[in-house]
């Protein structure tokens, strides 16, 4: 298994360029099957997750031709579906929690779909609910197979509703409205995830001639409409990496551009890393982060200690808590983050506490940290990575520590950040792949 | 007291200014008022104003979306790489030819505002031709994905379009295939009533 051994106490300077968002591609790939023509989506990051739900899509006899950096070309005209009856499917879906994306999809233009039970993530339950109930409210009809653990769906017969969702589930949301886009007449979605990348599907699909409004708020209307076309698309940039990269720059006393970051997309992320303290300025489209001496946490008006939590979007988002956490390990100041969407995903912060920094982790879904204001520095140590967020913000404390440290199980990483050691070597840091 | 003088000759002409405008306006038909109502926000979505858009042409001169009040304007976001688009460009082309001469009720008639994300100016003006698309208006920055075009209509996925009515304000968006034609006609019916 891959390790990064990393010399910390480097500044890096330079452009780095974010990747496309994951959970995007996740969502637009499986778009793909709504149609017989040609999809082109750009900008794909060819991370492991996205790259197996590309294989998974060839299967079931999706054309996929890769037509230029990070660009992939599909055409969906002789699907197999046949294939989600088979036994390798069962084994390659189960694996995957993206393959729950095509099931929306397959229901909408083939009326019937499988759903594996879902994988991923150990970062707390993760529930699917969402979309049983979203599919069942389109009139799909659900039979559990005990043996295999696998839901089969008949959806022959999706006619539109109105449904109120029990949480604005992001891929829920998506996965309904696939569904939708071919169901005999209207499907009203309340309480709807409306994230930037929701919105991105919904822009796409009606770009395809599917007849969705209310794109950007909770409240969704789909008109069924018979047949979808094909579309050239372009995933917008991960808002996940280009908030890393600012707190790893913060961290690291490091003067960084980030381009092409699209800023009205970023919604309330600039600001939460701004009340940390960190100096950040728009440039175009680019984030220019200078290298900081020290920055200081804000306080609330009446001087009381600052709270970041995450909230569904237009909230924060939880994947950059742990970001904000190691962040402000090295502020002047004190912070509570308060990880309210997720149980378990704060126990990294040990591994800090090993590393020098001052934690006081309050229960599953609160920790404080005391900055240490650069008065020491934190020490490298030896650490696994325990999931993706958290294997990165524990690369960003290496990167600003005292001597070598070494991380262990860095597919986690891989897993959400394409070439990251390459990448951030370009620029100044020292991180060696072994 | 001549400040006084000044003062009422500056009144009387700042007045009979007003009514020369006020009778110009009354000699048009008050159909022909194409300004965008001031309650109406800029954005992207159906009711609202379409944002402006003012950038170079195939032969370097700057033009602009406003220039183009008084008609109903589809805004067609394309690029030459863009197979889906090139696919679509037939349809466009018939419904052009079709409608560029028509009356349109309470306008002047139809345009097509096409916005290229192209990167290479050639690459542009040999699709332009290929596809016959031969409405004047064509504008692109040549910046790809990055255009500022794109980035003023959040675009991310390309073809996609938006219909303004001769005042500016969006009507329709994603109209693909022979949508666009049922829209305009339905718009010419509106005349009958």
């Amino acid at each position: 298994m891959a390790i990064f051994e990393v010399s910390g106490g480097r500044h890096m300077q330079g452009e780095i360029v974010p990747q496309g968002a994951k959970n995007e591609a996740l969502q637009v790939i499986c778009a793909v099957l709504l149609t017989d023509e040609k999809v082109v989506i750009s900008n794909i990051p060819e991370i492991v997750d996205v790259m197996k739900l590309i294989d998974l899509l060839k299967e079931f006899g999706v054309k996929v031709e890769k037509t230029g950096d990070s660009e992939y070309t599909f055409q969906s005209d002789a699907v197999n579906i046949d294939y989600i009856d088979s036994k390798e499917f069962r084994k390659k879906g189960g694996a995957l929690r993206g393959s729950i994306m095509i099931v929306g999809p397959l229901l909408s233009r083939f009326g019937k779909a499988l759903m594996p039970k879902p994988g991923g993530d150990k970062i707390g339950r993760r529930r699917v609910d969402t979309h049983f109930i979203g599919f069942e409210n389109l009139g799909a009809k659900f039979t559990y197979d005990e043996e295999n653990e696998i839901f089969s769906i008949d959806g022959k017969n999706l006619r539109g509703t109105y449904m109120l969702l029990d949480e604005a589930s992001v891929t829920g949301t998506a996965n309904i409205i696939m569904a939708a886009t071919m169901a005999e007449g209207i499907t009203t979605i309340y309480n709807a995830a409306c994230e930037p990348y929701v919105q991105q599907l919904c822009k796409m699909l009606n770009g395809m001639g599917a007849k969705i409004s209310g794109v950007g708020s909770n409240l969704l209307t789909i008109e069924g409409v018979k047949k979808l076309s094909g579309t050239h698309h372009r995933i917008l940039p991960d808002m996940i990496e280009i908030g890393s990269f600012i707190g790893m720059a913060a961290m690291t006393q490091s003067e960084i551009t980030i381009k092409n970051v699209s800023w009205e997309n970023l919604g309330i992320i600039p600001s939460v890393f701004r009340r940390l303290g960190i100096q950040l300025e728009k440039r175009n489209d680019d984030i220019y982060i200078p290298a900081q001496d020290f920055y200081e946490i804000d306080t609330y008006i009446d001087g009381s200690i600052l709270t970041i939590a995450d909230a569904i979007w237009p909230g924060f988002t939880p994947d950059l808590l742990s970001i904000v956490l190691v962040t402000a390990t090295q502020a002047r100041g004190t912070i509570m983050i308060h990880q309210k969407m997720f149980e378990s995903r704060l126990f990294f912060v040990d591994k800090l506490i090993d590393m020098g920094a001052k934690i006081i982790l309050c229960d599953p879904h609160r920790a404080t940290v005391i900055g240490l204001d650069r008065k020491q520095q934190l020490r490298g140590i030896q650490m696994a990575s325990p999931d993706i967020r958290a294997g990165v913000s524990l690369l960003i404390a290496a990167l600003s520590a005292r001597g070598k440290s070494t991380i262990f199980n860095v597919t986690q990483i891989d897993r959400g950040y394409q070439f990251i050691d390459k990448r951030l070597n370009a620029i100044g840091a020292e991180i060696i792949r072994k | 007291m001549k400040s006084l003088i000044a003062l009422f000759a500056f009144i009387f002409v700042l007045n009979s200014c007003h009514q020369q405008k006020k009778t110009t306006g009354k000699n048009n038909s008050p159909e022909e008022n194409y300004e965008t109502p001031p309650n109406f926000k800029t954005g992207l979505g159906i009711m609202n104003k379409a944002p402006e858009l003012c950038f170079k042409n195939t032969s370097d001169t700057v033009i602009c979306l406003s220039q183009l009040r008084g008609y109903y304007v589809l805004i067609d976001f394309w690029a030459s790489w863009c197979g889906p688009c090139r696919q679509e460009n037939p349809n466009l082309v018939k419904t052009y030819n079709n409608y560029h001469n028509k009356p349109l009720p309470k306008s002047k008639g139809f345009k097509i505002f096409s916005v290229s994300l192209d990167l290479s100016k050639s690459a542009w003006i040999a699709a332009i031709e290929k596809d016959n698309l031969w409405w004047p208006e064509h504008i692109a920055d040549l910046k790809g994905w990055y255009a500022e075009p794109a980035q003023l209509y959040n675009v991310n996925s390309i073809p996609t379009n938006w219909l303004i009515d001769p005042r500016g304000i969006i009507v329709a968006t994603n109209l693909r295939g022979t949508e666009l034609s049922t829209q305009l006609e339905k718009i010419a019916n509106q005349n009958n009533h």
